[in-house]
């Protein structure tokens, strides 16, 4: 599957979740193709394991499900950002900034 | 932490719904996934597979998604307990005989417990119970006080308005006192529990009418009439009124007086006495009309009155008391009455007031009761550990014959602390459905308890609720019982290694001698245990039968008591003297009855009064106490009590002619020491309505039981009723003999005097009923403690019978090749008895001890039998002892029956 995109380092699958509802609640197949979209195929996200991060998270309590019509019209589950997960999301994401530049500059340092 | 309980529960509680929506889920993404991969050209068939071989098989999602939710400690709870019902469902049998006899045990204990908080521990059922004192003379200027005790202790009511006058520590004072009301308008008196209030009462414990109004302050007036109206409680309006809606302004009749009913109290409200209630309350002012001879309200040697204040913000309990105190002096000079005896004026002054808490109501059931419920919680504890111990030792041979799963399982890697866990949630399952169980059955044996605290003409009311206390209380028992069921076993049953174990075979040989080890302690325990119970139960049932068995010195059986007496205003002194003696000539004449008298104090009735007497010639600082009584010619002869020497009281004697009495056995070697006191004369104190004179003493009687069943003789003297002092009063205390049963002669007797007068308010009771009334306490404490004790000694055979049958089991072999080798049976039961005997023996050791160490709480409670009493230690000895015997014998004589041949091919 290395061909089709890159793996998602360990524990980062949270933080794209969180990323992905942040504006706006989705589904779980949509959150997906969004990561998907968004990274410009770069990412795949394992279907498998994006369930068991959505309940993980759920059960923190950042985010939190509830039922809705989707497009067609059928019914799914949508998660939404509590506002603890908003909390996470401005945390997580600011430590991951600052990890990428630190790893880059010593990745760049000749 | 909160979000992840509720997903948790979720997950635990709504299993299947939770994976229905897992499914859907899935299933939603599946079909939209599917639909983008034919979007891009598969057929319907490649698409699918596609998308399931993407989301990577729906079933491991579906596992993962599990682990997420997560094994919580919970659901391991719910899955251990689960296990539990299976296993109990096994065995039906222990099953139902171990949570039938826990729900029994938590059941008396929860009731007895119950009980103690509704007695001893909980506090009144009104705003702020805490700021509630009541005040009190000091105890022992309260025995140097004099006068006339309508109960015990209390103040005077002008003793009350000075202490409300000037007192700063209380935002509000009230004040109370209890009689027993006559609410029939004529004939047969109808007796209603009467309560007596001050304005400020209703109000100041924060009760609100549920219909009408309350008293105020304003009801606080002299010569207030029944103008004020009655309040009447929420059980007299459901049950004597029928809960009339249009009840506030209907006339009662109270003391043959009108009054106007003017509210009624919210259910749940008794007043402040514990195991007591009311029907009526009137104000205090009002007395003055029932009871117009009294003065109640001025009378300074009156003592009728209950006094309880609320403590204003600010104050502590304990500066309202040093406030109350330093008023004493100043209330005791404002209040000392004119006619108080000269003797008794310096103490009278120097008297003081004290605060004691009354968070938890006035009792003088508390004061009666508390320890024997205390005892009573005791014993029901000792039972159920008893209980629980013979359930250990069942659980523990299921332990046994569960050893080599057990090991297996251990083998298998299965962790030390989830065996015990798993076995534990057994007898958690076992407790606590006994705990449900337990809990409504002491609601029925705790109202039975108390009906059988009280008599039929003072049954106890007390509000026996289920509060945090009872719940904790249950909930602690219950898991201490899990924890007794439960530990022990398990702990062994994981112990030792497995290899072992299983290398063992199916005996498990080397477990088995360990388990007994630990069966024998229990069954050390529970003799010792139940020889404690049972020398518990043999002292009270002696305390009964001797208080039962007491010689009176009177005869009690077939006599009746009746209180008669004419409603106010009063006739003069000679018509009441013409009235009592009409009543006495015409009961005389009723068929069947064999002796009539009349006589102020009814023994045993619980009432008294005493002096300090002095022989003449002597020096008053000589004196002595006696107890006194009044009573008409005939009494001795009624009651059955001998004259020993002299003449009875006689109708010659006037109040013209000198003052004669007649004294027992031990007023004559008390204050004359064996001479002969016929013609001997002495000198009575002066009280506060009897001035000193001298009496000559005419007659000699054999001593006779006063107030208490339990009292050591006592100096006795009997005046004549037609010298007393003061106005008589028309009617009286009469006590009637009987040649027939007295039932039958009592409707004879309640038209005799109606015969004498047609206004006659009367009530008649048995003599011997009033007696044994009295030994309420006794009589439960003697009846509950006999339950407890045969229990224990039924359980502890149960246990013992349980063990040797299992012993026996275990030398079959044993046995087999001895008598194969010639043995003869009686060897082979000797052998058995010998071995149970062994343990029985220690555990009975051990309870002798421990029943002298523990039955000294109770002496206080005993009568004519010391805690140590040597009867009662061999009784329950040598009774456990043949218990033992024969729950031993059984086993043995099966253990001889072993065919040899069929047990030696067995191996």
């Amino acid at each position: 599957m290395a061909d089709r995109g890159l793996d998602l380092p360990q524990g980062t699958l949270d933080l794209l979740i969180l990323k992905t509802i942040a504006v706006e609640a989705q589904h779980g197949w949509a959150i997906a193709q969004k990561i998907q979209l968004i990274s410009s195929d770069a990412l795949r996200v394992q279907q498998g394991s994006l369930y068991p991060a959505l309940h993980r998270l759920e059960r923190r309590g950042w985010i939190k499900a509830r039922w809705g019509a989707s497009e067609n019209n059928r019914q799914a589950k949508f998660y939404e950002l509590t506002r603890k997960g908003r909390e996470q999301l401005d945390a997580q994401s600011e430590t991951w900034r600052r990890l990428t530049v630190a790893v880059g500059q010593i990745l760049d340092h000749s | 932490m909160l979000s992840d309980l509720r997903y948790r529960l979720r997950a635990l509680f709504r299993r299947d719904a939770v994976e229905r929506e897992l499914d859907s889920e899935l299933r939603f993404h599946l079909d939209k996934q599917i639909a983008l991969e034919m979007a891009s050209g598969a057929s319907r068939a490649e698409a699918e597979r596609r998308a399931r071989l993407l989301l990577g098989g729906i079933d491991q999602v579906k596992e993962s998604d599990r682990d997420v939710r997560g094994i919580s400690p919970i659901e391991i709870l719910f899955r251990d307990l689960r296990y539990a019902v299976r296993l109990l469902a096994k065995s039906p049998g222990f099953t139902l005989v171990a949570i039938l006899s826990l729900t029994l045990g938590i059941g008396a204990n929860t009731a007895m417990f119950q009980l103690l908080n509704a007695v001893v521990l909980s506090s009144l059922p009104v705003p702020d119970p805490q700021e509630l004192v009541e005040i009190q003379m000091n105890d022992p200027d309260l025995d140097q006080a004099r006068g006339s005790f309508n109960q015990y202790p209390s103040l005077t009511n002008p003793i009350f308005e000075r202490i409300r006058e000037r007192q700063q520590a209380f935002s509000s004072l009230i004040a109370w006192g209890n009689e027993t009301f006559n609410l029939a308008p004529a004939g047969e008196i109808r007796r209603g529990r009467g309560l007596w209030v001050n304005g400020g009462f209703f109000n100041t414990l924060g009760v609100q009418p549920i219909l009408g109004r309350v008293f105020t302050d304003a009801d606080d007036r002299r010569g207030c009439g029944m103008s004020p109206g009655a309040v009447i409680s929420y059980d007299f309006w459901q049950q004597q009124l029928a809960g009339d809606p249009a009840v506030i302004g209907r006339t009662l009749t109270v003391q043959a007086q009108r009054v106007d009913v003017i509210g009624v109290t919210p259910p749940g409200f008794y007043g402040l006495e514990n195991g007591r209630t009311f029907d009526v309350a009137l104000p205090i002012c009002s007395i003055d009309v029932t009871r117009p001879n009294d003065n109640a309200l001025t009378n300074g040697v009156l003592w009728w009155l209950k006094v309880v204040g609320r403590l204003k913000p600010g104050w502590t309990p304990a500066a309202a008391d040093a406030h109350i105190r330093a008023l004493s002096a100043e209330i005791q000079r404002d209040t000392l009455p004119h006619n108080y005896p000269a003797v008794s004026v310096k103490s009278y002054l120097a008297s003081t007031f004290i605060t004691v808490p009354a968070s938890g109501g006035i009792s003088s059931l508390r004061d009666r009761y508390a320890r024997p419920i205390r005892l009573l919680l005791a014993m029901t504890g000792l039972v159920l550990l008893i209980a629980c111990a013979n359930l250990a030792n069942l659980m523990i041979t299921r332990g046994v014959v569960r050893s080599r799963e057990l090991a297996l399982r251990l083998a298998l890697g299965a962790s030390r602390a989830r065996l015990i866990s798993q076995l534990l949630s057994e007898s958690l399952l076992i407790a606590a459905i006994s705990a449900v169980a337990g809990l409504l059955l002491a609601r029925v044996l705790s109202g039975s308890l108390v009906s059988l605290m009280g008599t039929s003409r003072n049954p106890i009311i007390l509000g026996l609720t289920i509060d945090w206390r009872v719940f904790a209380f249950t909930a602690g028992t219950a898991a201490l019982t899990c924890l007794l069921l439960g530990l022990a076993p398990a702990l062994r049953a994981s112990r030792g290694a497995p290899g072992d174990v299983l290398k063992a075979g199916t005996r498990g040989v080397t477990r088995d001698h360990e388990s007994l080890t630990l069966r024998r302690t229990l069954l050390v325990a529970q003799v010792a245990i139940s020889l404690v119970l049972v020398v518990g139960a043999l002292l009270f049932v002696r305390t009964f039968r001797n208080l039962v068995n007491t010689p009176l010195g009177f005869q009690q059986e077939n006599v009746l008591t009746i209180d008669a007496g004419l409603p106010p205003p009063s006739p003069s002194a000679d018509v009441s003297r013409e009235l009592k003696r009409a009543i006495r000539e015409r009961l005389a004449a009723v068929p069947g009855v064999t002796g009539v008298a009349e006589a102020s104090i009814i023994p045993l009735s619980g009432q008294g009064g005493n002096n300090q007497l002095w022989l003449d010639g002597t020096d008053p600082k000589s004196s002595h106490e006696a107890w006194l009584n009044s009573v008409s010619p005939g009494f001795f002869k009624t009651m059955g009590i001998p004259l020993l020497a002299g003449r009875d009281i006689s109708d010659q004697d006037r109040p013209a002619t000198t003052r004669v009495a007649v004294v027992n056995e031990s007023f004559a070697r008390i204050f004359i020491g064996g001479k002969n006191p016929i013609g001997q004369r002495f000198w009575i104190e002066q009280t506060s309505n009897t001035p000193e004179v001298v009496y000559e003493i005419v007659g000699v009687v054999r001593d006779s039981k006063y107030k208490d069943l339990r009292e050591a003789p006592i100096s006795h003297a009997f005046f004549a009723m037609n010298q007393s002092f003061g106005t008589p009063r028309p009617g009286g205390t009469f006590l009637v003999r009987t040649a027939l049963p007295p039932e039958q002669v009592s409707p004879a007797i309640g038209k005799a005097l109606l015969d004498v007068n047609p206004n006659l308010r009367f009530t008649t009771r048995l003599l011997d009923g009033m007696i044994r009334d009295g030994m309420t306490r006794e009589r439960v404490m003697a009846t509950l403690s006999a339950l407890f004790g045969a229990l224990a000694a039924l359980l502890a055979a149960v246990g013992l019978h349980g063990i040797i049958s299992y012993t026996v089991e275990r030398r079959r072999r044993e046995i087999g090749i001895r008598l194969a080798l010639g043995a003869s049976r009686g060897i082979i039961v000797r052998s058995v008895l010998q071995e149970s005997g062994t343990w029985v023996g220690i555990g009975l050791t051990i309870g002798v001890l421990a029943s002298l160490a523990l039955t000294r709480t109770a002496q206080t409670l005993l009568y004519g039998v010391q805690s140590s009493d040597p009867v009662a230690i061999v009784t329950a000895l040598t009774g456990l002892a043949l218990v033992a015997l024969l729950a031993s014998y059984l086993p043995a004589l099966r253990a001889a029956r072993v065919d040899p041949m069929t047990t030696l091919k067995d191996e």
